[in-house]
Parts: C-alpha cells; sequence; structure tokens
C-alpha cells in the first residue's frame, strides 16, 4: 500500500521540481553552445534524476517510468549525441507538461509510450547506426565493469565516496540499459535507491551482502543468460536494505540547493499561528489592565488606611507592591515574546517573488511559439520579499499582463525589424519595494497603443460620446481600458482580446489594498504599474467613527485626511462633490454609503477621509478621525460568505474587535449611487428589464432592486417598448432572443424614439459569437454582455457608469 | 401567573407567532413513537425564554462577547463580527435567525456559542445552560420543523437545532443579499 505521506512528500518535492525542470529547458534552449549550455544540460539532467528517484521511492512507478524516459533524453543531451533543438525542447517540455498531470492521477502505459514516442520522434543521433550501435555496447560494457569494481571496492571500504560512485555508476548503468537490458536496468536502479538509503543512513550490511549478488547478476544479464527468476531474487536482496527510521524516506536524495535546513509550512499554519498571538497580545493587554487595577488597589488602600494604625499593614503593603512590580515584569516580557514571535512568523510568510515569476518564462515561450513571435522576458528584482499570500493572488493578473503583452504588445520580427527594431521582443517584470508597499511593472517593447485608438474604441462601444472624449484627460483616457468590455484588439484569441481581463486585474488588486496604472506610447509599447502592500499580514490602518461605531481604512489607499467645512460640499449632476486640490471629487458619509439613502447633512466641519484607487477618487465624511496604527487584517473564516464593505477584521490594541472597510466596495457604493446629495431626496432609477426567462428575469431584477433600482420586467421586446412609453426608463437590459421583438429590434427601436434615444441599453445574451456582438453594436447597444460571463459587480458597475454617462449628457 | 409568561406583551408579532405554534405543538396528536433510540448529547441555550438544544459534536466552544465589530448592510439577524481562538466568525443572534426579528439593542445577548460543523459561525444567545443527554426520538417534528434547521421539539418545549442547516440558512440569506 502506498504510504500517503509518502505521497504528499512527493507531491510537494516534485511541485518544485517540476517547475525548476521547464525554466532549465527554456534556458537551455536559448543558451549558445559552451560551458554555460553544458551546465544547465547537467541541472536538468539532475532535476529529472531526481523526480525519477523520488517517485520511486513513493511507489508511483507510472511516474518513475515517464521520467525515466525524460531522463534519458538529457542523458542523451549530456553526452552530445543530441543536439537542444527546439523540437527537443518542446518535447521535454510536453513531457514535463505530462508529469505535472501526474501529480494527481495515474499515468497510463499508453501515457508513457507516447511520452517515449514524443521524444524520440525524429531525434538524430551524431554518429551513423553502425557506429553508434558498437560504440554503445562498448560504453556500456566498460561502464559496467565500471560499477562492479566500484561495487567491489566500496563492499571493502564502506566509503562514502565510493559509495556515491556506485550510485553514480548504478545511475549511468541504468540509463544506458534501458532499451534493451531491461532486467539490469531493474537492478541497476535499485542499486541506485539501495546507496540513496544507505547514504541516509541505513545500515549498509544487506548491501554489501547484495553486491556481489547484483554484481553477478549484472555480469550473466550482460551475455543474455540471466532470468526472471535470478532477477526476483536480486531485487529482493536489494529491497532488504532499508532505512533505519522512517524519517529517512523523508529526506531529498539531492538538496534542492538550500543553503540551510528547510522545512515546508503550509500557509495556513502561519496564519493560525499569527491568529493565536494575536490572542495572546490581546491576553497580554488585559492582563495588563488587571496590574492597573492592582495599583488602584494600592492606591485605594493607602488612601483608606491613612489616619488609622498603620504599622501592621505595612507588610502587607509591602508585598502587595512586590506583586505589582512581579506582574509588571512578567506582562513586559510577556509582550516581547509575543511580538517577537509576531515579527519572525511575518518574515515566515515573505519570500522572494523570483520563483512565483520564473514559470513566465515558460508562458512567454510557449505563446511566443504559438503567435509566430520571438519574445523573451527579463525579470528584475527577483530577490524582493512578499508576503507569500499576497504573491499567490498576483499570480494570475501577472499571467494576464504577461500574456497581452505577447499577444497584443509585441509585434512578429519581421514587422519590428521594418519598425527599427530588434526582432526579438522583450517583456519586462521589474520589482522593487520601498518602505511598505511593492511595485511591480510589467513593460513590453511592443507596438503601444495610441490614445485615439483608446478614443474610438470606448466611442464604438457606447463608453464614450464625441463630446465627451474631446474634453476627457489622457489618464482618463488610457483607464478606459479597465472597463469591462473593453479591447482595442480586433480579434479575439484564446488567449486575450474579449476584454474580460483587465477589469477584473484591477478588482483583484484593488481587494489587496494596491492600485494599478496603465502608461503606453504608440511604437514604443505598454506599462502597467501595479502598487501594493509589502505584506497582507500587517498593514498601518487609519481608525475612523461613524454613527458611534469605528472603522479602519487601510492607510495605502488613504491620499490624505481632511478637515472639511460643511460649506465646502457642493452638488454637481446630481452628486455630493467635496472640492479638492483644484479637482471636484465625489463625497459621501460613510453612513450614508452604509445605508444606501442619504440621511440628514452633519453641521460645522466634518472630517473627511480621500480614498484613491488608481485614478478614482471619494471623500468619505465621518464623525471622528482616531489614530493610526500597525494592524493585522484577518480574514473571516473560510466559507464565510463575503460581506458588504468588509475585508476583514483588526484587533486593536487594547483587544477590541474593529472592521476593516474595502475601499473599493466604498467607491463601488457611491458611483451606484450617484445621488447622495445633502438634504436633496434620491429618485431611483428605472431599469426596463426584458427577458422572456423568468428565471433570468427574477435575478437580475432582484439584483437591481437590492442595489437600490426600480425595476420594470417585461418577458418580451413588445411589452418592453409598452413600458418604456408607458412610464420614464433610465436604462434598458435586454435578452437578445425573445419572441414578437427581439433584443436587437427593441434597441433599434428604442434608439428611434426622441425619448429614449440616448437612454442606456445593455444587451445580456447567452449569444456570444462576434457576428451576435456586431449586431448589438450596429442595433445601436451600449454594451453587450454574455451570460455565461454574468458577474454582479462588474455588471452593476457598468451599469451605473453608463447611468453616471448619461446624466452627464 | 409565572414569570415565564409575564413578559408576553413585551414580545414582538414574530416571537409571539413562535409562542403560538409550540402551544399548537403541545396539543398534537401523539405521532407514532420513532424506532431509534440513540441519544444525544446537546447544549441547552435560550433566548427570549426560548430553549433550544445543540449538538455537542458542533460546538467549538462557549465564550462571553468580548467585542462585536459592525458588518455594514448585512441582514438584521447578523449582529456582527467577532474575535474566537484567534479566528474571525460571523455573529449571528439565534432570535433573528428563528423568528426573523430584530434584535438591535438586545444588550442580553451575551454569551457566545461558536459552531463549527462544515462552516464556523459564531451563535449569539442570552444564556448558556447545561448539557443533557437526550433520545434523539424525542424531539419530533413540528410546526417549527419547516424552519430547515429545526429538526424537532421536545415536550419541553426544547428544539433541537441542525448546525449546518443553521449554517448554511444564515450564509445562504447572505449570498442573497450580496446578488452572488
Amino acid at each position: 500500500m502506498i504510504d500517503a505521506e509518502l505521497l504528499g512528500i512527493f507531491r510537494a518535492e516534485a511541485q518544485e521540481l517540476l517547475p525548476a525542470l521547464s525554466r532549465v529547458l527554456v534556458q537551455l534552449e536559448a543558451a549558445s553552445e559552451g560551458e554555460g549550455r553544458a551546465a544547465l544540460v547537467r541541472e536538468a539532467f539532475r532535476l529529472a534524476h531526481t523526480l525519477k528517484g523520488a517517485s520511486s521511492t513513493a511507489q508511483r512507478e507510472d511516474f518513475a517510468q515517464v521520467a525515466h524516459v525524460l531522463e534519458d533524453t538529457l542523458h542523451a543531451l549530456r553526452e552530445g549525441r543530441l543536439e537542444p533543438d527546439p523540437t527537443v525542447i518542446g518535447a521535454c517540455l510536453e513531457v514535463v507538461d505530462l508529469l505535472t498531470v501526474g501529480l494527481h492521477q495515474t499515468l497510463t502505459a499508453a501515457e508513457a509510450q507516447s511520452a517515449r514516442a514524443r521524444l524520440t520522434r525524429g531525434a538524430p543521433s551524431k554518429a551513423p547506426p553502425e557506429r553508434r550501435s558498437r560504440s554503445r555496447k562498448r560504453a556500456r560494457k566498460d561502464l559496467r565493469f565500471d560499477l562492479l569494481r566500484q561495487l567491489a571496492s566500496w563492499a571493502t571500504s564502506r566509503d562514502a565516496t565510493e559509495l556515491a560512485t556506485v550510485q553514480r555508476l548504478s545511475e549511468q548503468v541504468a540509463a544506458e540499459a534501458a532499451a534493451t537490458l531491461p532486467r539490469t536496468t531493474a537492478v541497476a536502479s535499485a542499486l541506485v535507491r539501495a546507496c540513496q538509503r544507505v547514504a541516509q543512513g541505513a545500515p549498509a550490511e544487506p548491501l554489501v551482502a547484495a553486491c556481489f549478488v547484483a554484481a553477478d547478476f549484472l555480469d550473466t544479464d550482460a551475455t543474455g543468460g540471466a532470468s526472471d527468476e535470478e532477477l526476483a531474487v536480486v531485487l529482493a536482496c536489494l529491497e532488504k536494505v532499508v532505512p533505519a527510521s522512517p524519517a529517512a524516506f523523508a529526506a531529498p536524495a539531492v538538496p534542492l540547493g538550500a543553503e540551510e535546513a528547510t522545512v515546508r509550512v503550509r500557509v495556513t499554519l502561519l496564519d493560525s499561528i499569527l491568529f493565536r498571538l494575536e490572542e495572546l497580545v490581546a491576553a497580554r493587554l488585559r492582563l495588563d489592565h488587571q496590574r492597573h487595577e492592582v495599583e488602584g488597589l494600592q492606591e485605594d488602600l493607602r488612601a483608606a488606611a491613612r489616619g488609622a494604625a498603620v504599622q501592621g499593614l505595612e507588610p502587607l503593603f509591602r508585598r502587595l507592591e512586590s506583586v505589582r512590580r512581579d506582574l509588571t515584569q512578567e506582562v513586559h516580557q510577556l509582550g516581547v515574546l509575543a511580538h517577537g514571535i509576531q515579527d519572525d512568523v511575518r518574515e515566515v510568510r515573505m519570500v522572494p517573488v523570483g520563483p512565483v515569476l520564473e514559470p513566465l518564462r515558460r508562458v512567454v515561450r510557449d505563446l511566443s511559439a504559438q503567435f509566430s513571435r520571438q519574445a523573451t522576458l527579463v525579470i528584475e528584482g527577483s530577490e524582493v520579499r512578499v508576503d507569500k499570500r499576497l504573491l499567490e493572488v498576483l499570480r494570475d493578473p501577472l499571467t494576464h499582463l504577461v500574456r497581452n503583452a505577447v499577444d497584443h504588445g509585441i509585434e512578429g520580427p519581421e514587422e519590428r525589424v521594418a519598425a527599427g527594431k530588434a526582432r526579438q521582443g522583450t517583456v519586462t517584470i521589474r520589482v522593487e519595494s520601498r518602505e511598505s508597499q511593492v511595485w511591480i511593472e510589467v513593460r513590453d517593447d511592443g507596438r503601444g497603443v495610441s490614445l485615439e485608438q483608446v478614443r474610438t474604441v470606448a466611442i464604438a462601444r457606447g463608453l464614450l460620446n464625441a463630446a465627451r472624449a474631446a474634453t476627457i484627460s489622457e489618464r482618463e483616457t488610457l483607464n478606459l481600458v479597465f472597463i469591462p468590455g473593453f479591447s482595442t484588439s480586433a480579434s479575439v484569441t484564446e488567449v486575450s482580446g474579449r476584454g474580460v481581463g483587465l477589469d477584473v486585474v484591477r478588482a483583484g488588486v484593488a481587494r489587496l489594498g494596491g492600485r494599478i496604472d496603465f502608461y503606453s506610447s504608440p511604437q514604443e509599447g505598454t506599462r502597467f504599474l501595479l502598487s501594493l502592500p509589502l505584506t497582507l499580514a500587517a498593514t498601518r490602518g487609519l481608525m475612523v467613527r461613524s454613527r458611534g461605531k469605528t472603522y479602519c481604512l487601510p492607510l495605502p489607499a488613504i491620499e490624505e485626511t481632511l478637515s472639511v467645512e460643511v460649506g465646502q460640499l457642493g452638488v454637481a449632476q446630481g452628486r455630493l462633490v467635496l472640492g479638492w486640490r483644484r479637482q471636484a471629487v465625489a463625497a459621501a458619509q460613510l453612513s450614508d454609503l452604509f445605508l444606501g439613502v442619504p440621511s440628514a447633512p452633519p453641521e460645522g466641519r466634518v472630517p473627511a477621509v480621500i480614498l484613491a484607487l488608481s485614478d478614482r477618487r471619494l471623500a468619505v465624511l465621518v464623525d471622528e478621525l482616531l489614530d493610526q496604527q500597525e494592524v493585522v487584517v484577518k480574514s473571516l473564516a473560510p466559507g464565510t460568505p463575503r460581506l458588504p464593505f468588509v475585508a476583514g477584521a483588526v484587533s486593536l490594541a487594547d483587544g477590541r474587535l474593529v472592521t476593516m472597510l474595502e475601499p473599493s466596495a466604498l467607491l463601488e457604493a457611491a458611483l451606484l449611487a450617484p445621488t447622495l446629495a445633502l438634504g436633496t431626496s434620491r429618485r431611483r432609477k428605472t431599469v426596463l428589464l426584458a427577458d422572456d426567462s423568468l428565471t433570468s428575469r427574477t435575478m437580475v431584477s432582484t439584483l437591481l432592486e437590492q442595489h437600490g433600482y426600480h425595476t420594470l420586467a417585461v418577458p418580451d421586446g413588445e411589452a418592453a417598448l409598452a413600458a418604456a412609453a408607458r412610464e420614464r426608463v433610465d436604462a434598458v437590459v435586454t435578452d437578445a432572443e425573445m419572441p414578437v421583438v427581439d433584443g436587437f429590434e427593441l434597441t433599434r427601436r428604442l434608439r428611434g424614439r426622441e425619448g429614449t434615444a440616448r437612454t442606456p441599453i445593455v444587451i445580456l445574451t447567452s449569444l456570444g459569437a462576434a457576428e451576435d456582438r456586431a449586431r448589438g453594436a450596429a442595433a445601436g447597444a451600449d454594451a453587450y454582455l454574455v451570460k455565461g460571463e454574468f458577474s454582479p459587480g462588474p455588471f452593476l458597475a457598468l451599469l451605473a457608469e453608463l447611468l453616471a454617462r448619461g446624466d452627464q449628457r | 401567573m409565572s414569570n415565564r409568561f409575564s413578559r408576553w406583551e413585551s414580545f414582538g408579532p414574530s416571537e409571539r407567532a413562535l409562542l403560538r405554534e409550540r402551544a399548537r405543538d403541545l396539543a398534537r396528536v401523539e405521532a407514532a413513537p420513532r424506532n431509534t433510540d440513540e441519544l444525544i448529547e446537546v447544549l441547552i441555550v435560550e433566548t427570549r425564554q426560548q430553549r433550544y438544544a445543540i449538538d455537542l459534536a458542533v460546538i467549538d466552544g462557549i465564550g462571553e462577547v468580548q467585542s462585536i465589530a459592525d458588518s455594514p448592510r448585512a441582514p438584521s439577524f447578523v449582529a456582527g463580527l467577532l474575535g474566537f481562538r484567534g479566528e474571525v466568525l460571523l455573529a449571528c443572534e439565534l432570535l433573528g435567525l428563528v423568528t426573523g426579528a430584530t434584535t438591535e439593542g438586545m444588550a442580553d445577548l451575551r454569551r457566545v456559542v461558536a459552531l463549527r460543523a462544515h462552516k464556523a459561525m459564531a451563535l449569539l444567545v442570552e444564556q448558556v445552560h447545561e448539557v443533557q443527554v437526550l433520545p434523539r426520538r424525542s424531539f419530533v417534528a413540528s410546526a417549527l420543523s419547516a424552519r430547515p434547521f429545526i429538526l424537532g421539539t421536545a415536550d419541553s418545549f426544547v428544539s433541537l437545532l441542525d448546525a449546518t442547516a443553521l449554517i448554511d440558512h444564515a450564509f445562504g440569506q447572505l449570498g442573497a443579499a450580496a446578488g452572488d
């Protein structure tokens, strides 16, 4: 039976080795002949060999077989019988991918055969066939003799260096004999395993005993005289070499390059330790409170004893003072210890970004091949250390940005040369940390994006009208790329072009408390700049009070705090605004954002917090600004649904728990309620909803109603036309396929009416083909969403933006 | 009249409805006895003089409410967030879940029962009583069982709660409110 723990250890190890192997293979493909390339080949072989050994130890023979095939190919590269050309490297990478899949499922014999076929397909060897055969036979014989001699030598000396040589020679014999002498391979592989166990501390005597049996068998097998029964005897002897303790199995055959002993720890376990430390700190605070109680008791007793006969009480006072001093010292010591452990645990979570970014080289390589580009990835700042959880969340957004760079940015080689650029394009990821922030730049030297392109696409998709396009700033124009559905790509590839990704990237970065900005110049390239807190574990927070309750706002999202005279607030286009740094910034009371309805205006001066996310600003009015402090943000228990406005909770120094608010949620709430004006009443926007599906109508209607809209739901386009003629409608959300009058016809007719010519219209349909989208655009729709990709947040944000633009027209 | 019913006038409509349902249960026709002799160990908790039993196996711990962080725009049964042994749990008021009544301002809800079934949640109640070992068959399906998280009511007016269903119900309400 396969030991589950052993399997787990193997998987963890393989999850490090496989990406490393992939990385080395990509580097090898690009390396020129010389010592550097030879070193890469050796490294690749070592990794494949370790994988094979580890999988055998974990009794994953299916995995080991495929790893063995890969090892053979790398061995051939090492011996110069193969060249690391794109065909060979590509085949090796395909096998690495297969092994990655094989971590979680058994690889079939067919898959192993397929791997073998991929690696041997058309890969020539240097020497002519006859000479190859003769030279191979001689090499095998020499190797076998060397192994036999070495075995005998080690059996006498028991020297560790000689044992390592036995292992190495066994590996070579196993590789060499793989194609023609499977029994020799089996014995040699078993010898390798036995040597590893002895090297890890297993008793040597069983191996000594098995040595002679193995040597005799190898000699016999070379002449074709060995039988399966003899093989079984030899293997049984070698399998008697067992580790002295189970711990020997846990040690990897080859160290993974760490200079000091390391141990893998689950991040969730670190989080648990950190949170329990927080409780410990809170307990220390309560203890400190008790200490203050003791001090108070001392004073009260002295006051009560004043004037009375105190001689007999003096020893009691001395004892009480002694208790107070001891308590003070213990509390202090506890605090030092707890904070020290907290700092250590937080430090453990910090890992270098390099290993997370390295796999992106493979992404660039594969996409370049797919789109006939030549591109390379340069990583700067790989040693910068960042919170591991942050890196895990950033992995997908960074992958998306890199894919975009290759697919959209980097031109084909001829186009680049014609533009006076190098044939090979470069995608660069640069990481830098400053104070408590980490800055990640993803840039390419491709064709870039012009402002005119962005404006044109925005107008075509109804995200901008011509008048607004003339006045919009350069920064605002560039940031249109983050709007859901925006894409300058003329075509949709499986990689990108749907315009679905950048809005998700921005939302993801915002949830981490960061921001992303986009810069581009035609013919020079594109640049995305992300700024994020260095660690999710600790950040600085600003405590604020609103309606008697305390909340925490993350400091990285705060641009400024100020005191605002109510008279400085105004109303512009139905929206409360504050004049700040020569611009009108949306403003709202924090309590109004929570409730979704305006309340009585404050009087006099009110504190305000200017929140900033990318180019968006919001002035949040509160009752009181409290203090700033370093806080540990705790997520809600796993499985707890997301709560509105809640990013997590923080423990204050006095032990209280306070809600950490999500700035992006506050900004969205302000966007969705643009007419939250002081002292004005707010008319709910009416959305006409047309869909012949009751389920869809109910779902969308419920969503809209919950977010403050009034909805008119109808089952077809004809009913929608009648409703729009009867009542004032602020926006229309329509299905495409409906009886009587479909969504396209509905859109055309609404555009033809004076009252609805400029009403925002969103087509929400299951039809996702390009021609359907074109029909929607031609009919006059402002946006086209596919139900299969529907997400409430982006949909609500899009609707609010369209409504806001409608207000501005 | 015993003190048990002296606060009738202060009960809201939903609480009165709950009491009427319990009265109907008392007058019900005796159902056929269950075959199972399974005994369950339960913790008895009380809110607004209504008692509930919770399987001890899903109780992670009991404590006092130290501080609750606000959860804006959450349904009325959500009291907020509280810390329990280093974890941040959603704190829900049992009365609010059962009756739908708003319990804002009820300072009596100071006892925390931390539930851990397939997910974790904190339940706020007024009092925590003793642990009892009761036959499962003593909890019989009743009108209250229309709520998915009440498995039955015993003659002693103690209703057995299904913690898994209770958490699912609370979280489901939150998910619907968020438009997920």
